[in-house]
């Protein structure tokens, strides 16, 4: 989708066009549903705050500033509902690595990313991935899988964009050896 | 340091990635997601269309020409009768 198209749909947007929001939807569902899985790590939640996303985004379109750019936005609110959500509920980064905990012990069922991680290097990629403090899941998350520009990243972190390449940075080399501690545990198996 | 998208693009790790699967909400709670948001979308519609006919119709009222004239007369008709009682016979 390029930014014309998506400029023509945020208008449609503002007139009430249901049509307009269903092609932003089947657009942009998957990629949002997908980070915030990964960053809160349950499936429930997920789902209940994607749907306050978009909620959110019905409610305040005809508020949108003209040159809005959707996808940083979009996630812009997506984070700070997970924020809300993560103060109410006290969710730690021990429930997230909970998960996995879980699926080394040989108990698959129940983690939302079994179904998909079908080959090991993704399974470990995951696992990596959940092992990361928050906030540099989150900048990694961003810009690899959601592929948001350095710039739209730091916009949706609140970050100045070298800072936010920092801890791209920081978050990159924790992952790498995240993953290498992983590799040493399967070959010692 | 990673400075710029292409520094993103050229890194093997980052770009693994890039590979991992997409995941869907249940197909029934997508589909619900759809349906509310359709029903918030006309109902915001309803609610500033029914605010539009209310101006639309209060702006119809009082500035309607007979309504302006009739208005203006009585209310010069007010102020040289207060003029007159002060001026006395």
């Amino acid at each position: 989708m390029d930014a014309a198209d998506e400029r023509s749909l945020l208008d449609g947007l503002k007139t009430g066009d249901a049509a307009a929001f269903d092609a932003l939807y089947d657009h942009w569902r998957a990629r949002l549903f997908g980070h915030l899985v990964r960053m809160c790590g349950r499936k429930d939640v997920a789902e209940d705050l994607m749907q306050e996303t978009w909620l959110r985004l019905v409610r305040t379109a005809p508020q949108l500033r003209e040159g809005t750019s959707f996808g940083p936005w979009l996630f812009t609110v997506a984070r700070n509902l997970l924020a809300s959500y993560r103060r109410s509920r006290l969710l730690d980064e021990e429930r997230v690595q909970e998960l996995w905990r879980l699926e080394s012990d040989g108990t698959k069922a129940g983690s939302p990313f079994a179904d998909a991680a079908s080959s090991e290097l993704q399974g470990h990629l995951e696992e990596a991935l959940a092992s990361l403090p928050h906030k540099y899941r989150e900048a990694v998350l961003l810009v690899a899988v959601e592929r948001l520009s350095p710039k739209e990243a730091a916009s949706v972190c609140s970050l100045r964009p070298d800072a936010f390449r920092q801890r791209l940075a920081r978050g990159r080399a924790l992952l790498d050896a995240a993953l290498d501690r992983l590799r040493e545990k399967e070959n010692r198996r | 340091m990673i400075r710029g998208d292409e520094d993103i693009a050229a890194d093997p790790l980052l770009d693994m990635l890039a590979a991992l699967p997409l995941y869907e909400p249940a197909a029934e709670r997508a589909e619900r997601i759809r349906r509310f948001s359709h029903a918030a979308l006309a109902g915001r519609c309803r609610a500033t269309q029914r605010k539009s006919a209310f101006l639309a119709r209060a702006y119809t009222a009082f500035l309607e020409p007979a309504w302006v004239l009739a208005v203006v007369a009585a209310s010069l008709a007010w102020c040289f009768n207060r003029v007159a009682l002060l001026l006395g016979p």
